[in-house]
């Protein structure tokens, strides 16, 4: 017996594909890629009702087996046995929306086609029912063959008769397509698909359709942007009201960290690389975690209500404007998260010039690494006061940070869609789901997932530049005596002092630009970078110097144009590996992600000139 | 009437449809949300900024599409009970209304 028998999920977008996937394989699961392709390849595993163990795989949603974007191509090669990587599916979890059963229908037609062992998943019944419709699955089991199951996902209800009727359907695993496949048509399986639904439609009575009701507010022409605005300004306050506590939690758990490690050591190389180095530079990455969970938690929330493609459907006039649709408002939106997804995301924009200045536009949306950047300088220089209402001063400096990003960015499409991605505006089609409150688990798995991926970057990228920037900013030492700083004498104080001859112009000082070269490998790292500069130079015997946050070792080092600026600069800066990365994979090749590289840093640093010289003008 | 000219909430059959005014991917979308003759459809909402998106309900879906879209589809009001749909009833009227 080789690997397990390995099972497929698929359906329509907004079939609840994903929660009975999460439901199945619950905490078991492994997310990766296909060879070649950027599709996320997400697989977990279950056990069969006869104990043995099948590994699910969560294929994209698609609403035919004819592709029109790489995900939905996917899809297709997977269930033909032709995707690279990927063996072919020994059965099918064929998932349809119990509500909108003849639309979904039609695409079971075509996959239960390829003559692969399947059974059916009835899902979101509780949410038909809620709709008034009553359903027979037997009656449909009879006419297409296959096992029907009624399954609740969200509610983990049909998941054990699910199992049951897959296990004598996988028999011992030896699946094959049928050679022909059927001659029907589109219009022949619509046409079926009708009356399979009519046919299994016991009573359907008119009831209250929340959707509706909601959307009469969500989507109204008055109302539906104030809620739009309304929650992406409660996001914005959000990241900081309800973080604070677990910040302070994790700041002062790195502090008796860092005074349990310089008790335990000698003063001297190995005690400034502990304190200054691990604990200082990495504890103050770390230490945005809170924030970070806060926004992924909004993103995700929107996205498993089904809002997000109202917040599309709101923004699409506003995109068609500056030649981009609605849909790139999703992409956009996750890149509030990261640019790495965000860019991912935009596979479901079929249009190639249109997903083009997507990405190209992306990294101008503040992703959460510009906010551990954003949050110590606006937490050193911007007042914590209110201006009123209870809106707090400084998530409002925030939200104009946010505000600038999005600003640029559509500025920036509006001159890329009428140069170099020319031409004819694509169109915007979407359906939008039901509105559907997810099941806790779900978004803490997502939070999960996502905490993971963060610490993991700041075990690695961030503790490797960290760490090579602390041996960077420790040697050479200065000469016993001499009252230069340790940080001028250094290499590192060497190289910025370089690079400081351009950055000197828009307020930089030495410590930016020393901080600008690892924070290439990602935003947050700046502040890592500037922790470490500050702890180095304070020296040895500043024993206060654990007392003191970054942000007061800021306020008596910049003034607050510089600060400002400094803030400017990263609302456009690239300043990320894994973006440039994911662009040129996106791209395939590495024309794009050098004019992106190029534009944004002309962008950021006009953007921080301009303030610098701004306000120093205007005497702050 | 096109489609773009049918007020919202005003359930209509669609007559015919100019697909070849639409590229093809356009046209597959269309049709796999159910676009087709004979069916009805009724336009819910309408976006901000100008000429924006139009959502309406086809079938048990809602779908936004654009003005070029909407500006295919050629519909016709009064004979809703014409259709195929079989949820096209009074009280579903009511209910939307």
């Amino acid at each position: 017996m080789n690997a397990s028998p390995l099972v497929a999920l698929v359906g329509n977008p907004n079939a609840g594909k994903s929660a009975l996937f999460n439901a199945l394989t619950g905490a078991r699961q492994k997310l990766g890629n296909y060879p070649g392709v950027t599709v996320e390849r997400k697989s977990g595993r279950a056990s069969l009702t006869d104990g043995r163990p099948i590994e699910l795989v969560d294929l994209p949603g698609t609403y035919s087996l004819t592709p029109t974007s790489p995900d939905e191509q996917v899809t297709r090669d997977v269930v033909m046995g032709t995707q690279a990587g990927e063996r072919l599916p020994d059965a099918l979890i064929i998932v349809l929306d119990a509500a909108n059963l003849e639309n979904h229908l039609r695409f079971a037609l075509e996959v239960l086609d390829l003559g692969l062992p399947s059974v059916i998943a009835l899902n979101m019944v509780d949410l038909a029912a809620r709709d008034g419709l009553e359903l027979d699955p037997d009656a449909l089991a009879r006419q297409l063959g296959v096992p029907v199951v009624p399954t609740v996902a969200v509610r983990k209800r049909g998941l054990d008769r699910l199992l049951g009727e897959l296990t004598p359907v996988i028999g011992d695993g030896a699946a094959a397509l049928r050679p022909h496949g059927s001659a029907t048509d589109f219009a022949g399986r619509q046409a079926q698909a009708r009356a399979f639904a009519r046919a299994a439609i016991v009573s359907e009575t008119p009831s209250r359709r929340l959707t509706q009701a909601v959307d009469r507010f969500a989507l109204h022409p008055v109302t539906g942007p104030l809620l739009l605005l309304g929650l992406l300004f409660l996001m914005f306050q959000g990241v900081y009201a309800w973080s604070a506590a677990p910040m302070a939690w994790i700041e002062d758990g790195a502090a008796a960290l860092g005074d349990a490690a310089t008790a335990a050591t000698q003063p001297g190389y190995l005690r400034s690389f502990l304190v200054d180095g691990v604990i200082n530079g990495v504890g103050s990455v770390i230490v945005f975690l809170p924030q970070i969970l806060v926004l992924f938690f909004f993103i995700l929330m929107l996205e498993a209500t089904g809002y997000m493609t109202r917040a599309a459907f709101l923004m699409d006039g506003l995109m068609a404007k500056v030649g981009l649709s609605g849909r790139a408002f999703i992409p956009l939106l996750s890149s509030f998260a990261c640019a790495v997804p965000g860019i991912m995301a935009t596979r479901s924009i079929s249009d190639p010039k249109d997903r083009l200045t997507t990405i190209l536009i992306a990294p101008m949306m503040t992703c959460s690494a510009r906010l551990p950047v954003y949050a110590v300088i606006i937490g050193a220089f911007i007042p914590a006061r209110t201006v009123g209402l209870g809106i707090g001063l400084q998530g409002l400096v925030l939200f104009a940070l946010y505000l600038g990003g999005i600003v640029g960015a559509m500025a920036a499409a509006m001159l890329l869609r009428r140069t170099v991605t020319k031409g004819r505006s694509s169109g915007f089609l979407m359906e939008m789901p039901k509105y559907q409150w997810p099941r806790w688990q779900d978004v803490v798995l997502g939070l999960w997932q996502r905490a993971v991926i963060f610490l993991k970057r700041a075990g690695t990228i961030i503790f490797v530049s960290t760490i090579l920037l602390w041996a960077l900013l420790s040697f050479p030492k200065p000469p016993e005596g001499s009252n230069i700083s340790p940080v001028d004498y250094s290499a590192a104080g060497r190289i910025a002092a370089g690079i400081n001859v351009v950055m000197e112009p828009i307020g930089f000082n030495r410590d930016i630009s020393l901080a600008l070269v690892p924070a290439m490998a990602a935003r947050e790292v700046a502040v890592s970078a500037l922790a470490t500069t500050y702890s180095i130079d304070a020296g040895d015997d500043d024993e206060a110097r654990l007392e003191r946050s970054l942000g007061d070792r800021l306020k008596g080092k910049w003034s607050l144009p510089t600060a400002l600026a400094f803030l400017a600069w990263f609302v456009f800066a690239p300043q990320c590996i894994s973006t440039i990365a994911v662009t040129k994979r996106e791209t395939n090749g590495w024309k794009w992600p050098a004019f992106m590289v190029g534009y944004l840093f002309a962008a950021a640093y006009i953007a921080a000139g301009v303030t610098y010289w701004t306000a120093v003008a205007l005497g702050l | 009437m096109r489609l773009h000219e049918l007020p919202t909430a005003q359930i209509a059959v669609i007559d015919k449809v100019d697909w070849e005014a639409l590229s093809p991917s356009e046209m597959q979308r269309l049709r796999e949300f159910g676009v087709d003759e004979g069916m009805t459809i009724e336009p819910l909402h309408r976006g901000l900024f100008g000429r924006g998106a139009l959502a309406c309900r086809i079938g048990r879906m809602t779908i936004a599409m654009r003005h070029q879209h909407a500006n295919a589809i050629h519909v016709r009001v009064g004979d809703a009970e014409g259709a195929e749909r079989s949820d096209d009833r009074p009280e579903d009227r009511i209910a939307a209304e």
